[in-house]
């Protein structure tokens, strides 16, 4: 039998060179729209939580408000939370009406549920929106619709926000959805990360 | 009925990827807790698959016999990137709600099923068509369940509510348990009215690609999940 071994090789060689170029070439055309693409989602949402505000911008005073977050959010006791961006929500006039705060609890059902909230400057909640979140399809996917995510909507962000299980919840909670215990809890948690940082982080 | 029909009518019936070849079961048991992401993962695969088994089939005559499954996985999980790049980049809308199940594809057994037993043995053309029976079939199979499961687990059927309010619906359906107990249930029947099925000894005929014992068979290693 012929030995082939440096044939296969050069064979598979080239089979990996050829994919790996390809890969490069659709990596470096869509490097763009990609970014496009998630910023537009991003703006999307949070026009959707600050629906008053027409420019969100955010700044290195802020950036660097949230690294310093960062490395102590760990210690808040809100288990596994990040803070994301902060961006000040500003009118056509240029004046700032809130802020757009972005977080991140790592222990939903189905890994990371992160979060857009907008809070004016009374620390009164506009609305809270879904950036990433992939929990169980009926259960806590529940999550991002209008029931579940519109009783955010003129809470009382000041303080801490708590969820409960049954009965009417009052400014500071907000009813749990039934069956995804894990889902609640991790919005519970970006929530309070994000109000945190606000108050203690940005708002001085 | 030509051979490119037949092709369509094996794969979304004769030789089922799910329910008689019983390849691709990982995913299966992940994304049908509802009717709609069924359909998602199956349209996903789909197109994977139609351009997988083009290219492997393009490629077949210069892939080393020895190096089948190597060649084969790389050029199954570039596509899989590409097509992944490309949707996220210029379908958003249809990236948010299929992008999860992108990555799952790669390994997902079917491809590289397809690619073994029909991709490397025909023309180009009859293997895209081959793609796109399985996956047409794969797509069928997956909403089949997950239509179940959503019936049962929250009371509807592609979001649409079909049960009376009174129905409590039953959540173990949604979750883990219930894939395996409709997977399991859809198998017995099967198995009950002798249909053909890889997990029923006798069911297949001799020339599918699957005779259903994995012992002795030559491209076992090639079809796990």
């Amino acid at each position: 039998m012929k030995n082939t071994i440096v044939k296969d090789a050069i064979v598979l060689f080239l089979i990996t060179l050829i994919s790996g170029a390809a890969l490069g070439v659709v990596h470096e055309v869509t490097l763009e729209p990609i970014a496009i693409a998630q910023q537009k989602a991003a703006n999307e949402t949070y026009r959707e939580v600050f629906p008053d505000a027409s420019e969100f911008t955010t700044s290195d005073e802020l950036q660097a408000a949230v690294d310093k977050a960062n490395e102590e959010a760990s210690g808040w006791g809100f288990g596994k939370v990040t803070v994301n961006a902060c961006l000040e929500a500003k009118n056509e006039a240029g004046e700032v009406l809130g802020y757009v705060v972005n977080s991140t609890s790592a222990e939903g059902y189905g890994g990371n549920v992160s979060i857009s909230v907008g809070i004016d400057n009374e620390d009164k909640i506009l609305g809270l929106g879904f950036l990433s979140i992939s929990e169980t399809a009926g259960l806590g996917m529940k999550a991002k619709e209008p029931a579940f995510r519109d009783q955010f909507t003129g809470k009382d962000g000041s303080g801490q926000i708590t969820k409960i299980k049954s009965g009417a919840a009052d400014d500071t909670q907000f009813n749990a959805l039934s069956g995804a215990t894990y889902t609640s809890s991790a919005v519970e948690n970006a929530l309070n990360t994000g109000l945190k940082f606000l108050h203690e982080y940005v708002e001085q | 009925m030509n051979k490119y029909t037949e092709r369509i009518y094996n794969g979304i019936w004769k030789e089922n990827p799910l329910f008689v070849l019983v390849l691709g079961t990982c995913p299966t048991l992940a994304v049908t807790t509802s009717a709609m992401n069924g359909a998602g993962m199956g349209l996903s695969t789909t197109a994977v698959l139609i351009f997988s088994n083009l290219i492997i089939a393009l490629m077949r005559h210069i892939i080393p016999d020895k190096l089948r499954l190597p060649a084969e996985i790389v050029i199954v999980a570039s596509l899989v990137t590409i097509v992944d790049m490309l949707m996220a980049g210029f379908t958003p809308a249809l990236y948010e709600s299929l992008g999860i199940y992108i990555p799952l594809i790669v390994v997902n057994c079917i491809i590289l099923g397809r690619a073994e037993s029909f991709a490397m043995k025909n023309g180009p053309i009859i293997s895209l068509f081959d793609g796109l029976g399985m996956g047409l079939g794969f797509t069928v199979a997956l909403v089949l369940i997950g239509a179940v499961r959503e019936l049962i687990g929250a009371g509807q059927i592609f979001g649409f509510q079909i049960m009376p309010s009174f129905y409590t619906p039953c959540s173990i359906f949604i979750m883990a348990p219930g894939a395996f107990l409709v997977f399991a249930c859809i198998t017995a029947l099967q198995n009950k009215l002798k249909m053909p099925c890889a997990t029923n000894g006798e069911g297949l005929a001799k020339e599918d690609s699957c005779t259903g014992n994995c012992m002795t068979c030559s491209m076992a290693h090639g079809k796990k999940d």
